[in-house]
């Protein structure tokens, strides 16, 4: 069974206390479908005068009725209490540890659940592949089968399996533990209103040490490159890498980007997601 | 093949030394790609051209050390066609035009079916500066007018080769040089081949045209000096060719230097009839020349003897045996005598430990005036040397013999415009005046100094692998450059 990290409970006592910073207030009206259904995910969070800017469709007409003045209500939002979890499994992760790797993702899932979110996990490399559902303070003992089992393989394409998430699951918030090497990830496009980056980065450089070429062989397509390793070449891949991350953080719907590298803290990183989750 | 396998192997081996260490610091990584390519899966060209890219350094040392091997190995360039080279010595315009050897020479090359596509040099020395070299003058031979005789022809090109042409010394050695490597053929025109004819034309590749010699009387300045008896400056002037002295007229000399040249009187020099010619006496050392009949030649008195100066336990010895000489003034040259280990200089005197036995096959000193200044002992033939025998030692001709040497080695100024003067020269320049006369082997016909060597496979270097270098070079920075111009272009791509 993997254990979350030691920090993670000490994350979840002081964050409990907090409110949920990202409930997000949905102003509905009555005709809405989906607010006629009763529910643990409807909890009403305030009644307000309405006012110019809100949709004259939301206004409560029960309420009007009985005081003549127009007031909307607003509902915590059901979807805004879970998250879709996407967790890279493709050949190219292989680069980092596995059991850290794991553990991580299931210590950032053990904050999240511990908080009271709802998680859908998915391992993912082109499509989505096993998947674990956790509920608020329930066992995580699915997610621990799907890190235990999921074999690093195939390509990835963060793009399409954020799609199929998305269809998926009736969440509005994306966490995404990616190296996300594949440029066609956007969140804006992936559907979700939020999202939440975990970039794993290979320290390259590190890695490279002196050498004055790399032979670079990918683990998704088999390809194999002699890379001249000179001022050049590094220049072109702290480009690319740069432009990637930059990408990522500048996305309108990107709530959160965090770079992770083998060795660096972890704690910092499910700090800052609870952070961004609650004021 | 062999010659071009060990110059690949010469300039290839930086390549392969480079190639190795590359190969040695490389590091593998599990990696996508994508890092390195711009977020693009590369097709399997592009995989290949990547691949070849990383290695384009190489490639293109390794295109110049080919192209480089090819052009010193000439193996791609097999010698082909005919080359006539023409002795510009001075004994070739011995006797009277049109029927000297050069021109003789001249006609046996325009006779010759083999110059049709043939390259003809002159193997003399510029009139400028009169330093050996080696000029192509085919264009001599192809523009003497439609219709033009044969014997037209010849004066044509005698007369544009004395225009542009100082014909001083002769060595034959000059046919080593590079130039002549392209050609299957080689014909030497000369008047006389004095070194051995079968080793000339053992090789197959030179071939000997030898058209007679001329002799006409000459003279020549065997030795000058200063004689302290007499407190003149003296120069023994040896006649000798056709009829030798028996036709010498009364001499005519001049002064030719410092200043402007002008015909001295008889109370400015004393000429006196000697067995092998005339000793001239003067009051002052200067540049001087001789007329008799129709031959003139140049020479020059030197002051001095000085007091040598010597470097060393032998050359400190050897400048003490001329402490009685004056003492050099400021703008004198003075002799100095230097171990041959040291790295001599201009007037040096180089010396080295001689093996006994040898030194005493050594009687003496000759007569410098009766071995036309050139021999300076008598039974050696090392003629460069000057052997120090006890004998040699007690000569009081000794140290003449070291001034004439001394002389002998003065260069011309380097700076300075030649102008023909009898047989010789006289250079002038900011650092002063010289002579340059013919050496006296292409007069007497005495044993030349330079003795025949077969060219030790030297090549030239065809022009057109220098554009072919400077092409694969410009090739790589060109490749180099556009290189760096990508660096955006995988950012763009993704984009």
């Amino acid at each position: 069974m993997i254990s979350p990290d030691p920090e993670c409970d000490a994350i979840v006592r002081a964050f409990r206390r907090r409110d949920s910073r990202s409930r997000t207030l949905l102003p509905v009206s009555s005709r809405e479908p989906s607010f006629r259904k009763g529910g643990f995910g409807f909890d009403l969070k305030t009644i307000r005068e309405y006012q110019p800017f809100d949709d004259p469709r939301s206004i409560d007409w029960k309420l009007y009725g009985r005081t003549d003045r127009a007031y909307v209500k607003e509902y915590f939002e059901d979807e805004s209490d879970g998250a879709a979890v996407l967790l890279d499994h493709s050949a190219s992760v292989r680069a980092f540890d596995r059991d850290v790797l794991a553990r991580f993702a299931f210590s950032l899932c053990y904050v999240l659940s511990s908080l009271g979110y709802l998680l859908t996990v998915f391992a993912y490399s082109d499509r989505l592949g096993a998947r674990a559902e956790i509920g608020r303070r329930s066992s995580l003992k699915d997610l621990d089968s799907l890190l235990s089992n999921a074999q690093p393989a195939g390509r990835t394409d963060s793009a399409q399996a954020a799609r199929e998430a998305r269809s998926r699951v009736p969440f509005q918030r994306l966490f995404v533990v990616s190296d996300f090497h594949d440029a066609s990830f956007v969140p804006s496009a992936s559907g979700f209103r939020s999202a939440y980056l975990v970039r794993l980065k290979v320290p390259v450089e590190s890695l490279a040490g002196d050498a004055a070429e790399l032979e670079i062989d990918d683990p998704e397509t088999g390809d194999r490159i002699h890379v001249p390793w000179d001022d050049e070449g590094k220049k072109l891949f702290r480009r690319y890498d740069a432009w990637i991350s930059g990408k990522l953080a500048s996305d309108p719907r990107t709530e959160l980007f965090v770079e992770l590298e083998p060795g660096t803290e972890r704690g910092p990183v499910y700090r800052a997601v609870a952070d961004k989750l609650h004021v | 093949m062999f010659e071009f396998i060990i110059f690949l192997a010469a300039f290839g081996l930086p390549v392969a030394v480079l190639l190795f260490v590359t190969v040695r610091s490389r590091r593998k990584l599990v990696l996508p790609t994508a890092f390195f390519t711009g977020g693009k899966r590369p097709s399997p060209a592009a995989l290949f051209l990547r691949t070849i890219r990383a290695r384009s350094d190489l490639l293109f040392d390794l295109a110049l050390a080919l192209i480089a091997a090819l052009a010193f190995s000439g193996i791609l360039e097999r010698p082909r066609g005919v080359a006539f080279a023409i002795d510009c010595s001075r004994s070739v315009i011995s006797g009277y035009p049109g029927n000297r050897p050069l021109d003789a020479g001249l006609e046996a090359i325009i006779r010759d079916e083999r110059l049709r596509g043939a390259r003809v040099y002159a193997i003399g020395a510029d009139t400028a500066r009169l330093e050996p070299g080696i000029v192509d003058v085919t264009r001599f031979f192809g523009n003497a007018g439609a219709g033009a005789t044969v014997l037209e022809r010849v004066e044509s090109a005698a007369a544009r080769l004395e225009r542009s042409t100082a014909f001083l010394g002769f060595d034959p050695n000059a046919l080593n040089d590079p130039v002549f490597s392209r050609f299957a053929r080689v014909v030497l025109v000369t008047d006389r081949f004095l070194r051995d004819r079968q080793e000339f034309e053992r090789s197959g590749r030179f071939e000997l045209l030898e058209v007679g010699a001329a002799s006409e009387p000459w003279l020549y300045p065997a030795w000058t000096g200063y004689d302290p008896e007499s407190a003149t400056w003296k120069a023994a002037i040896v006649a000798g060719g056709y009829g030798g002295k028996a036709v010498l007229t009364e001499p005519v000399v001049y002064r030719a230097g410092p200043g402007p040249v002008k015909e001295l009187r008889p109370g400015d020099c004393i000429r006196e009839r000697t067995a092998y010619g005339f000793r001239l006496s003067f009051p002052v050392p200067g540049i001087y020349a001789i007329k008799s009949g129709t031959t003139a030649v140049p020479f020059e008195v030197p002051g001095g003897p000085y007091r040598p100066a010597g470097s060393g336990k032998f050359g400190e010895a050897m400048a003490g045996l001329f402490a009685f000489l004056p003492a050099p003034g400021g703008g004198d040259t003075a002799l100095r005598f230097a171990p041959a280990s040291s790295r001599p200089r201009g007037g040096d005197l180089t010396f080295e430990p001689a093996d006994d036995r040898a030194a005493g096959s050594v009687l003496g000193l000759a007569d410098p005036g009766a071995a036309y200044g050139a021999t300076l002992q008598v039974g050696e033939p090392d003629r460069g040397a000057i052997a120090l025998t006890g004998r040699s030692l007690g000569d009081e001709e000794l140290p003449l013999l070291f001034w004439g040497a001394l002389n002998a080695r003065k260069p011309p100024p380097r700076d300075g415009s030649a102008q023909r003067t009898g047989e010789g020269w006289v250079v002038r320049g900011s650092s002063g005046t010289a002579v340059v006369n013919p050496p006296m082997e292409e007069y007497a016909g005495t044993q030349p100094s330079a003795a025949w060597e077969e060219p030790a496979g030297r090549r030239a270097i065809a022009w057109y692998w220098i554009p072919a270098l400077l092409a694969a070079y410009a090739g790589k920075i060109a490749f180099m450059a556009s290189r760096k111009g990508k660096k955006a272009a995988p950012v763009t791509a993704a984009e």
